[in-house]
């Protein structure tokens, strides 16, 4: 069996033509960033012009880019800024954040900060909940864009003209790390225009692993988690990492062109048509079209996953089937049966999934119901 | 002075006539263990005592690190080496006085004097050497009744040793001193524990594995290899054998009554268990089963087990309480890697309501739904071996 099907582009994706092209070339690149002389200018340029193309595709200026390592800590950055800076305060955020996001903001209510979690129903976050913890006393409102289980989008220009309408002097962060760059062109300026930092990550988009940016909208002050050379404004020193940098760059130029949009849509079309009949959907109204969140019912999550890449089909389980580990904290706020809980799996696609992947999987699927048994 | 590492023989030192046979054993060992790490060693056995000694390269605290790992070994002591006489000894003592007490204050001595020509007697070198080490101003005092350290003086027929007592050994008695075992592992706490156990005694292991694909995945196989890896740190080789039961399981949960499901595939597996100990030449079955843990482990549930194979079946662990085989799991380095939470086979189809009171009648009449020869016979088809030689 030689054939690999690679259906899990939510928790990685493979490196892209461009990606690997700017990759090889800052190999060359050696000098440091920060050096004066020749070989230290010559990466200093490639280092800006990937940080002009991030902000291309951020739809922002390139001084609001900060390069991190990973979207964990451009997260972490960001909300370890947002709680020293307003003190006191309560946060809100959801009960369907990234451990990136919901575990910092557990240690913060674990020392005493008041944090509200919004429940998100069906994949829509409660936005009357929200309205109601905006009563003056709010200091940081994080949430993500594109929910990296469910597939959910949450409506970030809703939340900042909530947070408007309530005069709320609140800091919004967005998780910004399963949308970015796979929102059709109309939605691709939200972040910059509605959030006052976000995350982006560059292996989701076909950029190598070890690079990452913090959107911080211009004028914002963040207090840095990391003290050292000055590096990134003095917000994230530390010798950068050109080469993950550099793809990272390539790959957001490469996914900012039309063709891409449409051929997310066209795959996740082909993946849902291939899939009726043959597996619960499950789609809420606002979604991305890289995350598809489905369940066979009467099929363990591991189970099928283990039968799949036995065939060559990478996905992912989006679940805790086992009596061992605790109930998935996402899918139980979504709100699927236990049933459907327990038999979930996650599509990730992207712009370069074809519809032969999404029938193979079909198939797949049919096969597998025909080989294993069925739960109880 | 030169740095040595002392390994005190432990049970087999009562052997009787055919000791040397143990005795080989135990130094074939620590010979292996010592040609696989840097530097040059030499090994030289008196008294029930191994000397180990270190050349060019070598590094003595590695080494006692590594023998406490070797079975048949009570403990090692890492110390010097020194001429059999008072001068030599003092001046030993007095250049590795800290080392030897390992930041204790509270001391004793204690001298063992195998040649009997030594001009001193037991009592007067510990007097002397007591008053050595107080007169070296580290705040010592002397505690006869409870001392942290005894500072140990060994006057043997060549040299003299100079150690702070050792610390304990893994007991047991040599590997390959006592047969093989086959034991049928599991991801879990309890059949690490229970080969470890039996490993000790000098048994060689070999391992068997039931997997159910796709029900199980990788990941719960390479627990299993990570914990026979871990034993065969301590014995020096293990055979891991896997075996795929999906098809049984399958079969089961067609034919038979689901209460007696994890009855009827534990004796499936005792008795494929059992066609791979005879292959491989082992005499007995090990398994971790512990009385009344769960459901399959009850006294009838035991015995109807047991009725599948006949070969022995040691379970080292029968009357021992969950928390007691937990601190065992942890001393020997297997409970972290058991806690890792992926499916095993007896997980993924257990029964809602099992039978804890199960008549071998019942047994035998859902035996007698499927065809038990041909389901083993396929079953054993899937058995692959893997070789892991301890580090």
């Amino acid at each position: 069996m030689t054939r690999q099907i690679y259906l899990d582009n939510a928790a990685t994706t493979p490196v892209c033509a461009a990606a690997r092209r700017a990759l090889e070339a800052a190999l060359d690149e050696f000098g440091n960033p920060s050096s004066p002389h020749g070989a230290g200018t010559r990466a200093r340029r490639m280092l800006e012009d990937a940080r002009a193309a991030v902000a291309v595709l951020a739809r922002c200026a390139p001084e609001e880019i900060v390069f991190t390592a990973t979207g964990t800590e451009a997260n972490n950055i960001a909300l370890h800024s947002h709680a020293s800076r307003r003190r006191s305060g309560r946060i809100i955020t959801t009960e369907s954040e990234h451990p990136s996001v919901y575990e910092p903001l557990r240690a913060l209510e674990q020392s005493g900060r008041e944090v509200v979690r919004l429940s998100c129903r069906g994949g829509v976050p409660d936005y009357a909940a929200l309205e109601n913890a905006l009563d003056g006393s709010e200091a940081v409102v994080s949430v993500m864009q594109g929910n990296n289980e469910t597939g959910a989008l949450y409506d970030v220009g809703r939340i900042r003209a909530l947070l408007q309408k309530h005069r709320s002097r609140a800091l919004l962060h967005v998780d910004a790390v399963q949308s970015f760059g796979k929102l059709p062109a109309a939605q691709a300026s939200v972040i910059a225009r509605c959030a006052d930092t976000a995350a982006f990550s560059a292996h989701k988009i076909g950029g190598i692993k070890g690079a990452a940016a913090l959107f911080v909208r211009k004028g914002l002050t963040v207090v840095p988690l990391l003290y050292g050379g000055g590096q990134e404004r003095g917000l994230r020193p530390g010798t950068e990492s050109l080469p993950a940098i550099a793809s990272f760059g390539a790959a957001c130029a490469d996914i900012d062109r039309p063709e891409s949009a449409s051929a997310l849509s066209a795959a996740y079309a082909a993946v849902c048509t291939a899939l009726e009949g043959k597996a619960k959907l499950h789609i809420p109204p606002q979604h991305l079209e890289s995350v598809l969140l489905l369940s066979v019912p009467g099929y363990k999550s591991e189970t099928a996953v283990n039968w799949l890449a036995e065939k060559g089909i990478c996905l992912s389980a989006s679940s805790a089937c086992s009596t061992k580990k605790k109930q998935n904290r996402v899918l139980a706020d979504f709100g699927l049966s236990p049933e459907d809980a327990e038999s979930a799996l996650r599509v990730g696609l992207s712009r370069f999934t074809t519809e032969e992947e999404a029938k193979a999987l079909a198939e797949a699927l049919e096969q597998m119901k025909t080989e294993v048994r069925r739960c109880r | 002075m030169k740095k040595i590492v002392l390994l005190k023989y432990g049970e087999l030192v009562l052997k009787g006539l055919n000791r040397s046979y143990f005795d080989n054993l135990l130094l074939r060992r620590v010979r292996t263990l010592l040609r696989g790490m840097g530097g040059a060693y030499e090994t030289d056995y008196a008294q029930s005592t191994l000397c180990i000694r270190g050349g060019e390269g070598a590094d003595m605290d590695a080494v006692a690190a590594r023998m406490k790992k070797v079975f048949g070994v009570a403990s090692v002591c890492v110390g010097y080496e020194c001429e059999k006489d008072m001068d030599a000894i003092r001046q030993t003592l007095a250049a590795h006085a800290p080392e030897l007490l390992g930041g204790a204050t509270r001391f004793k001595c204690v001298a063992k004097r195998s040649d009997k020509r030594f001009p001193l007697g037991s009592p007067e070198i510990c007097a002397d050497c007591g008053a050595l080490l107080l007169s070296l101003g580290l705040g010592l005092t002397v505690d006869v009744l409870d001392p942290e350290v005894c500072v140990t003086i060994e006057i043997r027929d060549r040299a003299a040793f100079v150690h702070g007592g050792g610390e304990k050994g893994a007991g047991g008695m040599p590997t390959g001193s006592n047969g093989r075992a086959m034991l049928l592992l599991s991801g879990g706490i309890d059949s690490p524990v229970a080969g470890y156990m039996i490993a000790k005694r000098g048994v060689e292991i070999d391992g068997v594995y039931f997997e159910s694909p796709p029900y199980t995945g990788e990941q719960a196989r390479e627990k299993v290899v990570s914990l026979a890896q871990t034993l065969a740190n301590y014995t020096g080789r293990m055979y891991l054998n896997t075996v795929s039961v999906t098809e049984i399981q399958e079969t089961l949960m067609q034919k038979c009554d689901e209460k007696l499901f994890t009855l009827l595939l534990r004796r499936f597996m005792m008795r494929l268990a059992e066609r791979t100990a005879r292959l491989t030449g082992s005499a007995a079955l090990v398994t971790g089963e512990s009385v009344g843990q769960v459901a399959s482990q009850t006294m009838s549930a035991l015995g109807v087990t047991d009725e599948a194979v006949s070969l022995p079946v040691f379970r080292p662990c029968i009357g021992l309480d969950k928390e007691e085989i937990i601190v065992r799991a942890r001393q020997i380095g297997t409970f972290d890697i058991s806690s890792l939470p992926y499916e095993d086979c007896c997980t993924v189809f257990t029964p809602r309501h099992p039978n804890t009171r199960p008549t071998l009648e019942e047994i035998l009449e859902n035996e007698s739904r499927v065809d038990v020869d041909a389901l083993a016979a396929r079953a054993f088809e899937t058995r692959r071996t893997l070789r892991l030689e301890g580090k």
